[in-house]
């Protein structure tokens, strides 16, 4: 039987982050493909596939909760623009998966909420996973 | 794989095999890390350290008078090429403990006394390196700061 993924350690600039547990997602930045077809005339038609290079990048996602340490290092984050690098390691008894986001930056104006159970929803726009 | 002073402040400690550290955006390979004598802000950990090693190697010189011995510190101080390696080698046959003595230069050496290229050498960090290395740092860092006037003398 399979096991899910639920514990993974966040990365950021060499910190290990405290995140909100089942918080952290991200897309792996292989991009977008389209396919289309082509008429080769005799009501046949062939696929033209291409990658939309538009889309190769990845982003990762997760919440913090509003301490005031969090709230300074998100903030450094937002001011380092796209000099951030982002590693998550989520592991269980089947293995583990390992990602390195790179050129990573927070383009969003990103919320800080005030609050109990308030969180600070970071979302990085990175270079593809490796 | 080495150890040199760089001054009487600083010492640069090679490693067996980079880790990784973030720079600028980007990954990068590091396998220098430059440590710098403890400040009053470590004297908890230094103290620890101080007094473990200064037992463990009296215990040890104590237990080997005018018999044979695998460490001997004397020999070894007098033709002043003594590694951190040979301090924990003495250490693992004392009777301290040596998890405890790992766990107290462990804490040390993330206190901000290591630089990795300009950034600060942290736990994360830390925890790349294998049991091997960590403990040949300790063992470097004290005979270059923590045992230093021991050895000396």
């Amino acid at each position: 039987m399979a096991l899910q993924i639920t514990d993974a350690t966040v990365i950021v600039n060499n910190e290990t982050v405290g995140v909100i547990p089942n918080s952290v997602m991200y897309t792996e930045g292989l991009g977008e493909q389209k396919q289309r077809a082509v008429s080769i005339g005799g009501g046949k038609t062939e696929q033209v596939f291409s990658n939309d290079l538009e889309t190769n990048f990845s982003l990762i996602s997760f919440d913090l909760p509003s301490t005031v340490e969090n709230i300074k290092l998100a903030r450094t984050w937002k001011v380092n623009g796209n000099a951030n690098v982002v590693q998550v390691t989520a592991a269980n008894a089947d293995g583990n998966v390992i990602r390195t986001f790179t050129g990573a930056a927070l383009t969003a104006n990103y919320e800080v909420g005030i609050g109990v159970d308030a969180n600070i929803p970071i979302e990085f726009n990175t270079n593809s996973a490796t | 794989m080495s150890s040199s002073r760089d001054s009487d402040l600083t010492f640069t400690f090679e490693l067996d095999k980079p880790i990784e550290i973030h720079k600028g955006g980007e990954v990068a390979l590091i396998s220098k890390i430059v440590f710098e004598s403890p400040t009053s802000r470590d004297l908890k950990e230094v103290s620890q350290l101080k007094q473990a090693f200064s037992r463990g190697m009296l215990e040890i010189q104590e237990r080997t008078v005018g018999k044979e011995s695998d460490v001997d510190l004397d020999k070894v101080k007098a033709a002043g090429d003594i590694t951190g390696e040979d301090i924990m080698s003495a250490m693992a046959i004392s009777s301290e403990p040596l998890d405890e003595l790992l766990e107290v230069g462990r804490k040390l050496l993330v206190s901000g006394v290591g630089k990795v290229d300009d950034i600060k050498f942290n736990s994360t960090m830390m925890q790349q390196l294998s049991c091997d290395t960590l403990e040949r740092m300790v063992g470097e860092y004290c005979r270059f700061f923590v045992m230093k006037r021991f050895l000396e003398n």
